[in-house]
């Protein structure tokens, strides 16, 4: 792939030397002194300039990159070249890494593909720990929109024993399977879930705390 | 100040940054009969409001969508981008336009090369040095003659 690694100090270095072997890099980089040091340090190309400017990012030879990484001290900065890179030469994929986590929803609205803050990813990890229980395990999706879930059936809970088309399971729900004994069953409405069947579910983020009340203890911790 | 904490329902007008130009747009929304906000970071900088300034400060960082709502936005007629980073300008106006669905939106840019993204969500760009150039061309008549004076 071609990707454009723009601004940045530790992360433009870490990112230029995990990716320089595999991929054609343009690395651009405002800092005079810091864009000399990653063109000795990597032996590659760089241009040192502002990638706010589009006669910049022409230099740089960016036209139709698969992606660019934008690591601007400032958010705004990060959006305005991300756009710039997206509308005037047609980069495919544009990342932000952003230090204000109101702003990963708001810069995917205005475009960018992929947003990324640390404090967003570190209270959404924290949100799920406290409330998940020991027995269930989740990933996510689509910036925590879709989760996958995977959780034990607890004994006591209402569902288990029933047939899935009788759990009454919230919308944007599917059970993708069943591992029972250690082998998988991809079931249908007639199924039947055991105590002690696991589930991989996957679901709407919003509904994924109903979902595991499901199959937990009815009078359970949750 | 007094007339907007009653809490007539006035026109509201969202200045952000507090420049030579946000400050004078401010005093001419006053005197236009509008309720106004202006926001910068640098309190400093409200110093610069005229006489006939007569809404609300906040200090804050105006591309931050928790400050633009304190600003009270949602309620806002127009919306007028004037921080002195075009990055910030082009993030507030499309939070106004885009989010907020602000009816009128200005954005100050000095660089233009993206513009027609920020016109086509409907938003107004005022440019300082476009306008230097038609004023020089006005003032010299260059556009006319096809010489200098």
């Amino acid at each position: 792939m071609k990707i454009a690694i723009t601004g940045g100090k530790a992360e433009a270095d870490f990112l230029a030397a995990s990716l320089k072997e595999h991929h054609k890099l343009a690395v651009i980089n405002p800092d005079t002194e810091y864009a000399r040091y990653l063109a000795d340090i990597h032996n590659i190309p760089v241009v040192c300039g502002d990638p706010r400017k589009a006669y910049v990012l022409e230099d740089a030879g960016i036209r139709h990159f698969d992606a660019l990484v934008s690591l601007m001290a400032d958010d705004a900065d990060s959006l305005a070249v991300c756009q710039l890179a997206k509308e005037k030469f047609g980069v495919k994929k544009t990342i932000a890494v952003v230090t204000n986590p109101r702003n990963v929803e708001l810069f995917r609205t205005f475009g960018v593909t992929e947003v990324v803050s640390s404090a967003y990813m570190v209270s959404q990890h924290l949100a799920q720990l406290s409330t998940l229980s020991s027995l269930v395990s989740s990933f996510s999706l689509e910036n925590e929109k879709i989760v996958l879930t995977e959780l034990d059936v607890s004994p006591g809970s209402r569902t288990a024993g029933l047939p899935v088309c009788s759990m009454h399971l919230p919308p944007h729900v599917i059970i993708a399977c069943i591992i029972r004994s250690g082998n998988m069953i991809v079931p249908d409405g007639q199924t039947v879930v055991n105590t002690g069947d696991r589930l991989v579910v996957l679901s709407a983020a919003e509904v994924q705390n109903k979902l595991i009340a499901l199959f937990m203890p009815e009078k359970g911790s949750i | 100040m007094f007339r907007f904490l009653a809490g007539k329902q006035h026109q509201l007008a969202v200045v952000a940054g507090a420049s030579r130009f946000g400050t004078q747009t401010a005093g001419l929304f006053s005197e236009k009969g509008y309720d106004v906000v202006i926001i910068d970071a640098d309190s400093g900088a409200f110093s610069k409001l005229p006489d006939n300034f007569d809404g609300l400060t906040i200090e804050g960082d105006a591309s931050d969508t928790f400050v633009l709502e304190a600003a009270r936005i949602k309620r806002a007629a127009i919306c007028v981008a004037a921080t002195d980073s075009d990055s910030t300008n082009s993030l507030i106006a499309q939070i106004a336009a885009c989010v907020y669905v602000v009816p009128a939106v200005y954005c100050r840019l000095s660089d233009t090369a993206n513009a027609d993204m920020l016109t086509r969500c409907r938003i107004h760009i005022i440019c300082p040095s476009d306008l230097c150039l038609q004023e020089f061309e006005r003032q010299s008549r260059l556009a006319d003659n096809g010489g200098i004076l």
